[in-house]
This record gives C-alpha cells, structure tokens and sequence, in this order.
C-alpha cells in the first residue's frame, strides 16, 4: 500500500465551556509534529481549564508523538491544567503503553 | 541550523562529556578556534591555553606515530579519520583519546573546519586491553560504513551523481551511467549519453533488477577493484570503476563505448578512478551537508562504539540502519559496556527528536549509561540515574529515552539481569524454536521522578541468544507493514542455533525488506558460547 492511501493530516480545534479539545488525524510524524505542538502551546495560551487531546484518528505515532504527550502533560502540571488524552486503540496507545507511561497519563476512550 | 539550534547543541555538547573541538585549516598550523567544556575537563586545560594552537599540543613522548600520520594524511586528502591516541593532559597524566576528525567544508566547497570528537577511553582500553589478548581486527563493526550504500539520494546528491555522469561525456565515454545496490536490487541513478541514438539504448535498460553475482557491477561493487569489460548489455567495452568514499564503496559507475573505436586501456582507467575517487568525496561531503550538516554527522560517529569488545564466552553482534533516506541522525543507539569486575552490561535505546539535538541528547544519555554502569549495583539504578539526569536538566521541551539494559555476570555464569524503561522487551532465542521475552515494562526516562523500573533475572545458557532491539525493528505501520512484532518473533524463532552476527544481520535486513522506515533500526545481540542448546 502507497502513501497516496494515507489520510492527510489534519488538526481541528474546538473551544467550549472551559475545555479545549484538539482532534488530530493522519499520520503524527517528525513533518507534521511542529503543527501539532505550534497548536497545543496556542490552546494553552488562552488559558482552557481542561486540555483533551483527541488521538483516536491518528494513523502513524511515534517518539515524535510521544514527545508531544509527555511534554504536554508536563506543562499542564505544572499550569494547574487537565490534560487529557484519547488515544484510541491504534498506533498512540501501542506506544504510550510500550513507554509504560498510558497508566499516570490521564487516558480516555 | 538556526541559531537556536547551534545553541542547544553548544549546550548539549557541553554536557556530553564528549569531546567536542573545531580547527581552522585556513590559518597557519591549523590552529583551534572551539573546543566545548567536555574537552577542557578531559584535558585539563583552560580556553586560554588551546585556543589559537594546534591541538598536537596534547601528544607526548609515547604518542604513537603510527595514528598520528594517518590523522596527518587524512587532514592532507581532506578526508575524515578515526584514530586512538596515547595523549597526556596538562598534568603530564597519560589517557588514550579516541579522536574522530572530519573535514567541514563551506558551500563553495572550501575546507573550512575540521571537526575532532574526543572521547577519554582510558578505562575501557584498559580494561579491555587487561582481559582480552587478542583483538580480532575483522569483527571491527563500522556501522556507518555499512549504512552509507543504503543512503537515498537527495537533491544534493542528485545534481553532483549527474555531474558525474555528464561531465565524463565523451571524454571517458560514450555514456556514462552510475548504479548502486540497494536491497538486492541495482538501482540506476544517473545517466548521461553522447547523442540521442546513445541515449535511446540507455533509456531502453532497466533502471532497477535484480542483482546476481555474475553481474560485472556487481563484481566491482564487491570487490572494490575497478575492471574493464570487453562488452556490457549493448556496449563494446566498459569500464566499471567504484565509488569508493571513506573506505566504502557507494556505488559504481560505468563508462561505456558503444560503436565506437574507443579502447580502454590502463591509463583510462586511472582517469577515470581518480574522477570516481573525487566523485566519492564530493558524493560524500554532499551528503554530509544534507539537512543538520556534517556537525551533527561527524557527532554520530562518536555516538556508536566503533569496535564491539571481545568478550570471553559471549558473542556481540550488533547492526544500525538510519530512517528514511539516512539524511538525518537518528536517535537510537547501542553499547556494551564490560567492566573489570567482570561484568558485562548490553544497552540499547532510543531517545525522541532527531537532528541535533537527539544527537546531542544521545552522546549525553551513553556517557551517564557508562559512568552510572561502572558504580551502580544494578540496571535499574544505572537507568534511575539517567532518569534523574533526564528531569534535572529539562527546559522547556522536555528530554525523553527509552532503555533497555541487561547485566550479564562475570565468569561464565549464566544469570542476567534486565530492566525496561519504556523499552521493548528484548527476546531470548532459547533454541529449538522457542524464544522468550524477559523483562518487564518499565517506565520512559526524563519525565516523572518516580519511574517503574524492575530488574527481573533470568537464565541466558550456553547456546541461547539476546536479542536487544530498538523500536523501528517492530515499526508496525497501519497502513500494511507485515512485519511488526509477530514478524520478528518468527524471524527468531527460526534463527535458533545461529551466531551473534548472523542473527543479527537476519533482524536488519528483514528490517530492511519490509519497507522505507519512519525510526531508526538498531539491534544488539549477545550470545553465550556453546551449543547445548541446538
């Protein structure tokens, strides 16, 4: 199978009530990494009180992904923030559970 | 490199208790013009004291000549070098240095730095040199020796292959054409023709088969040796000369006489080896600049030990193959670390980002590995202390790797010790088709304080491999890679009975046959001697 199969990656973001929620698709490689982490650090500049972070249509993760997850759990530590990741039952949950870090990471489905 | 960048790697470089020095050829005895603070700690000298000298000032009474006039031709063919050096310390105190250098050139092609990766390998030559006698030359593993054929083309590379190839029309042929072999297969990347009735019978070859032995390219791609043929497909004769840069041949490339009168004799083919040979070079250098530039490269090959040691009883193999198209540094890395007690610790990992800064992050994360693995009492405790490392020097984006790491036991016991962190867990090749996973999940580096690290032991006899790997080995792509984690369990099941290396080739090129790969490929394997396992 080609990459002409793959879905184009695609990063949505919807605001209400306090929680901020950015619904990622594609494939979340070293390319398209930059535009998901340029859009988190936005999302946490307006200050949302929970942050979910929507990986359920995410095609391709890896430690570029990974880096964004952990990163961003770290700030939300540290600015008193929510964060919540959905990682489906694909390629995000494989890796955040090989990293053994699913279980202290705020997991949804 | 933006500026930010060179900051950080500056930084990294600083912290990667690797030596890390930058000389100016342009000024008179080449002088230093930067040395990070790793070089200055290992040395005992202050930035006063090195800066604007060469760096010879570190040799001594019984600095071997031999590295020295290697270091000196390579630095006269602009080429790069590894050497190990006895050198001596402000102090007087002797240490062996492991000094790589390269040529750093500028977009004109003008050499402008050479850069020297300096790592302090006393203790390990010591310990080394103390246990094992004999140190067997062919088992030298260069892994970028390896890798550099399976490096793609880029842009770069495409426009000096064609340069190449139209260039020696019609001076060296009547076409010229440049092949290399890439998984089995010749893959034709440039040509160029005297006319178009040429250029027809070129365009009519397959620009990808498979390859066979009897191949006259691939005879020369082997053998090094450039030859001459009286016919080739539809030309009367042919030279096939190799692309040979740093000792590694990267392709071929043939110029043919097609109807012609042209003869190739002795004197043709010296021209056209020493276009090869400048081709080479500039191929190489081209793709030294590729993306983060040959600084960040010429770290890389401080980053992978350079020789496996030779262990009594244990069998090391280890393969690396870069993501992709190899333009960027990855971060997966290896190491075997004996110590003089014995003890024996086989480390793989992976740490995120690429480019610089995962570079950097690397050389950091195996020199603590080394230091912690000489102290701590067992691999949970070496990789808490990477962890607490990871936490304490974290800015703004954060620093992760993961780690396996597997203590073996000094005088042929068959215990081991192994710990995860957020590793796959490495497999046992227990022999007559059973394989086993040891370890327990454990949690990634450089992100709580607190990770879950368990040292499980476990039996490695006689016969019985260890097969450590790096995530891109296992690579499962949604999109329809097969081979993902069942693929390698099958691929070692049916290695049973194998030796360190043949198992470890097998897990690469499989690897290699599933596909372009978004990760880095690394894996380590250690088996103990004996058959009693079939």
């Amino acid at each position: 199978m080609g990459r002409a199969l793959m879905l184009p990656f695609t990063v949505e973001r919807q605001v209400s009530d306090g929680t901020a929620r950015i619904i990622v698709r594609g494939e979340l490689d070293m390319e398209t990494g930059p535009r998901l982490d340029e859009e988190i650090r936005g999302v946490e500049a307006e200050g949302p009180a929970v942050l979910v972070l929507d990986l359920r249509g995410v095609s391709f993760f890896d430690s570029t992904g990974l880096q964004l997850v952990l990163d961003a759990d770290v700030r939300a530590r540290e600015e008193g923030r929510r964060f919540v990741v959905l990682p489906g039952d694909g390629e995000p949950l494989r890796v955040l559970e090989l990293a053994d870090v699913a279980d202290r990471l705020q997991l949804e489905e | 490199m933006g500026e930010d960048e060179l900051a950080v790697l500056r930084r990294a470089l600083d912290l990667s208790g690797i030596g890390f020095t930058l000389a100016d050829p342009r000024l008179p005895d080449s002088p230093l013009v930067y040395v990070n603070q790793s070089f200055l700690a290992m040395t005992g000298y202050t930035t006063d004291d090195v800066l604007g000298r060469n760096c010879r000032f570190l040799q001594g009474r019984d600095t071997d000549p031999g590295p020295i006039d290697k270091l000196r031709r390579a630095v006269a063919d602009g080429r790069p070098a590894t050497v190990e050096l006895r050198n001596y310390r402000k102090d007087g105190t002797p240490f062996w240095n492991e000094v790589h250098i390269a040529p750093v050139r500028d977009e004109d092609g003008e050499l402008v730095r050479y850069v020297g990766v300096q790592i302090d390998v006393t203790a390990h030559r010591e310990e080394q040199r103390l246990r094992f006698a004999a140190q067997d030359a062919e088992r030298r593993l260069t892994f970028l020796a390896e890798a550099s054929p399976l490096l793609d083309a880029s842009l770069d590379l495409r426009s000096t292959l064609d340069s190449l190839t139209h260039l020696s029309v019609p001076f060296l042929g009547d076409a010229s054409l440049v092949y290399e072999v890439r998984h089995d297969e010749v893959h034709q990347l440039s040509t160029a023709a005297i006319d178009p009735a040429v250029e027809a019978l070129v365009r009519e070859l397959p620009s990808a088969y498979a390859a066979h032995a009897a191949d006259p390219l691939v005879r020369v791609l082997r053998s090094g040796k450039a030859e001459i043929v009286s016919s080739l497909g539809p030309a009367k004769a042919a030279m096939i000369v190799p692309l040979k840069a740093r000792g590694t041949i990267v392709g071929v490339v043939v110029f043919a006489s097609l109807g012609s009168r042209r003869r190739y004799g002795r004197s043709e083919l010296a021209v056209a080896e020493d276009l090869a040979h400048r081709a080479a070079l500039a191929l190489d250098n081209a793709r030294l600049y590729e993306n983060l530039g040959a600084v960040a490269q010429a770290l890389q090959v401080g980053l992978l030990p350079q020789q496996l040691p030779l262990l009594a009883g244990v069998d090391l193999a280890a393969r690396y193959r870069p993501a992709g198209d190899g333009s960027l540094i990855g971060g997966d890395f290896y190491d075997v670390l004996p110590r003089a007690d014995g003890i024996v610790d086989l480390v793989i990992g992976d740490v995120t980002g690429k480019g610089a800064r995962a570079a950097g992050l690397t050389a950091q994360v195996r020199h603590t590995l080394r230091t912690a693995a000489r102290y701590e009492d067992s691999p949970s405790r070496v990789l808490d202390v990477v962890n607490r490392t990871l936490i304490a020097e974290r800015t703004d984006t954060g620093r992760y790797c993961t780690v396996a790491m597997c203590r073996l036991e000094p005088n042929g016991s068959t215990r081991a010790t192994i710990c995860c962190a957020g590793h796959p867990l490495p497999i046992v090749i227990r022999g007559h088709g059973t394989i086993e996973h040891v370890g327990r999940p454990g949690s990634v580096l450089g992100w709580v304080p607190d990770p879950r690290l368990l040292d499980i032991e476990f039996e490695l006899n006689p016969g019985q491999a260890l097969v450590l790997f790096t995530d891109g080995v296992t690579e499962a792509r949604t999109t329809g890679d097969a081979y993902g984690l069942g693929g390698l369990e099958e691929l070692l099941r049916a290695a049973t009975g194998e030796d360190a290396d043949a198992i470890a080739a097998r897990v690469d090129r499989a690897a290699a046959h599933a596909g372009e790969r978004r990760d880095d490929v690394a894996v380590l394997v250690a088996r103990r001697g004996g058959t009693s396992a079939g």
